[in-house]
């Protein structure tokens, strides 16, 4: 019994993980390349099915991790990267019209996925290696 | 004793003051979103006000949220914990969905606008989660 919970939250992870790389990948090649056509659309469908199949088992809010030092650190995780990307969002918008950077859709979006997606990847990287979370 | 009181009382006075602080900007904040989700529009005013909103939202989150003092309190730190994390969940499927459609049924989405959608959907779902989760007062 324990053993299925763990391969299902192995399965969990590496699928986080590749939700992860493919969003940054996207991103970054938004964001650069200005890419915005019906393959990145499909993309982003493709990550936002990970995420949301597999967010909150991944952040121990669900079973079958549901642990309370997993959670502790995912919340905190989310938490700062939700804090981070509002801040980078409006300064992002404040440059824009301050330095007339004429930024597209495409490109704004894909920096703010970047970050999104960064943030919380390494901040929930970091909390776990440092094993503490006040 | 009564020190203490003082004490106790000062602490929930700057709490109370903190709090107000977050809600102030929130809403400006919130009147950012909606105004540039209806006129998709950038300028000079909007980048003030969006700086006015965010210069009484972001000093005091953490301690809104419990993770900071002069709260530091257990409960409120998971409840504001929680409630980012949901947040952070549907911002992300917000956005990712707002591109989706824009892109398949030729929607006029501009930088504005997206911004717009996304300060809106995180502010309103942040306080949301928070307020409901703090009178569930059960975060499991």
């Amino acid at each position: 019994m324990e053993d299925n919970a763990a391969v299902r939250l192995g399965i969990i992870k590496a699928s986080m993980y590749l939700g992860y790389l493919v969003m940054i990948g996207l991103g970054l090649a938004m964001a650069v390349f200005d890419w915005s056509d019906g393959n990145a659309s499909l993309a982003i469908l493709f990550c936002v099915a990970i995420f949301t199949g597999n967010f909150f088992g991944f952040l121990g809010m669900e079973k079958p991790s549901k642990d309370e030092r997993a959670r502790k650190i995912g919340t905190y995780a989310a938490t700062y990267s939700w804090y981070i990307t509002l801040i980078a969002m409006c300064f992002l918008m404040i440059f824009d019209i301050a330095f007339g950077m004429r930024l597209s859709v495409a490109r704004f979006f894909g920096i703010v996925l970047l970050v999104m997606v960064m943030s919380m990847m390494v901040i929930n990287a970091y909390k776990q290696y440092r094993g503490d979370v006040e | 004793m009564t020190d203490t009181n003082a004490v106790v009382k000062k602490k929930e006075d700057t709490y109370d003051w903190y709090k107000f602080s977050m809600w102030i900007g929130s809403i400006i904040l919130a009147i950012n979103g909606l105004g540039l989700l209806i006129w998709d529009n950038l300028d000079d005013v909007w980048a003030a006000s969006l700086l006015l909103g965010l210069s009484g939202f972001l000093p005091y989150f953490f301690t809104y949220i419990g993770m900071q003092k002069p709260v530091k309190d257990e409960r409120a730190r998971k409840i504001g914990t929680a409630a980012s994390a949901y947040s952070w969940y549907v911002t992300l499927c917000v956005l990712c969905f707002t591109g989706i459609l824009g892109y398949f049924l030729h929607l006029d989405i501009g930088m504005a606008r997206l911004l717009g959608i996304a300060i809106l959907t995180m502010i309103i779902s942040m306080l949301a989660s928070s307020v409901i989760l703090g009178r569930k007062g059960d975060i499991e």
